[in-house]
């Protein structure tokens, strides 16, 4: 049930990202509510049990991009893995102040690094088949800054309703990463 | 120690960065058309519920200038009718002369409307996927217009049930072009989603601002006459060979829910 749950959770969230997600906001404001999720995951169940839920999240939306196949993947993987990882350092849920703060920061340096990811791998493809390429990254712009604060947002949502249903739907509680 | 700790991990990023690499050259990727073909019956859903929300919320913030829109969509419907009339009889008029100078009939084209039904995720890319595919006869290379012939694409991948519709602003587009009133032809190119530039004018012709842009049909995979957008700033290519012009979108793709596909 626990299993049934999170698959359609990942898989409704790739859908809203993008099929819904940009009838609301426009094309370059669109929030990554795939990052949102494994963040998400990974804050609340560990890297462990969340990495197949992140390896699906990723292929789906590797599905639905132009991206060259797995670069999303291997980007939410190692941003999961990055969070784990920062997570084990500090205790970051001893206050609430301090883990809104650290979990804005989370998604917005993993949003900034993966869209930077994915567009070097853009240029690399590029450069390689000497044919031009369609990204365009300016993490400068108004549009990114509406997309880091819309990201921030829709984690902060994920992530507590995520916190809250959990319990209530997926029957056996979903554990805890270790402190 | 660390290695050994996190093998599991570096494994998966080894396998993954196999996967990147396998599928570096190919844009048709089987696994993405296996995944769009399931997934697109759901995507449709998703959007056109989605579409309802937002047409709801829409509606409630419009309602205060419904009347004033009324008004003035009243007085623009009369002054349409009368120019309908107009073009109906130049219609008839045309279609004699033609019959008279024996030319052959205007091309009419062979459309399938199409839902938009999901556009790229990451918002890097210029381009949406529509839910009609390789069984509803679309290939690549087909024309992507909406209903007053205004072209906003090209299909530039074709799965089972689903196609990959590439916006005219990307930069890897390249669409023959024709300035309507003067008749100059060029190239128009995307620029990274921020407009549309057109190049390759002969430095003999005279352009003008607000003059419109067509499809020229050159190349016979886009048919001519298709609008494409207005001429804004003129100017000189790098190596002063060609003049060179910004064109404005005749449309805002953002806001497109379908699409028509010209199949012939």
């Amino acid at each position: 049930m626990k299993n049934f749950g999170l698959f359609i959770l990942c898989v409704v969230m790739v859908f809203l990202q993008l099929s819904v997600a940009g009838v609301f906001f426009s094309a370059r404001r669109i929030p990554d509510l795939a990052l949102a999720l494994v963040i998400t995951l990974v804050l609340t169940m560990g890297f462990k049990e969340s990495l197949k839920w992140i390896l699906l999240t990723g292929i789906l939306i590797d599905a639905g991009s132009s991206t060259v196949f797995g670069t999303a993947t291997l980007a939410y993987f190692l941003i999961g893995w990055m969070v784990a990882g920062l997570i084990d350092v500090a205790d970051i849920r001893s206050k609430k102040t301090f883990f809104l703060a650290f979990f804005a920061a989370a998604v917005m340096i993993s949003e900034i690094a993966k869209d930077i990811f994915i567009f070097v791998s853009f240029k690399i493809r590029a450069n390689f088949f000497h044919e031009p390429h369609s990204a365009l990254l300016n993490i400068f712009s108004v549009d990114y800054l509406f997309k880091i604060i819309y990201t921030i947002f829709a984690a902060y949502i994920i992530y507590y309703i995520f916190r809250r249903v959990s319990r209530a739907l997926f029957l056996e509680p979903v554990k805890l990463m270790k402190k | 120690m660390l290695f050994r700790k996190n093998i599991k991990y570096f494994a998966v990023v080894a396998l993954l960065l196999v996967v990147i690499f396998a599928s570096f050259r190919s844009a048709n990727n089987p696994v993405r058309g296996i995944i769009l073909t399931v997934s697109s019956p759901f995507l449709k859903t998703f959007r056109i519920f989605s579409g309802g929300v937002s047409g709801f919320f829409e509606f409630m913030r419009s309602i205060g200038d419904l009347k004033s829109e009324n008004e003035k969509l009243v007085g623009e419907n009369q002054e349409l009718l009368a120019q309908n009339n107009r073009l109906k009889d130049a219609e008839k008029e045309n279609q004699s002369l033609r019959k008279e100078l024996d030319l052959a009939p205007r091309l009419k084209f062979d459309l399938e409307a199409s839902f938009i039904i999901a556009q790229d995720p990451q918002g890097l890319g210029n381009y949406f996927l529509i839910d009609k595919g390789g069984n509803s006869g679309i290939k690549t290379g087909m024309a992507a217009i909406v209903s007053n012939g205004i072209l906003v694409g090209q299909v530039t991948e074709v799965y089972a049930n689903s196609a990959k519709v590439t916006l005219i602003t990307d930069p890897s587009s390249a669409i023959n072009a024709e300035v309507q009133s003067s008749g100059a032809k060029g190239i128009v190119n995307g620029e990274y989603g921020l407009g549309l530039q057109m190049g390759m004018i002969s430095q003999t012709e005279v352009l003008s601002e607000g003059d419109t842009v067509i499809s020229s049909g050159l190349g016979g995979k886009i048919p001519r006459g298709l609008t494409i957008g207005k001429i804004g700033q003129i100017g000189q290519s790098p190596d002063k060979l060609f003049q060179m012009a910004s064109v404005v979108p005749a449309i805002d793709v953002s806001g497109l829910r379908t699409v028509f596909i010209i199949k012939k």
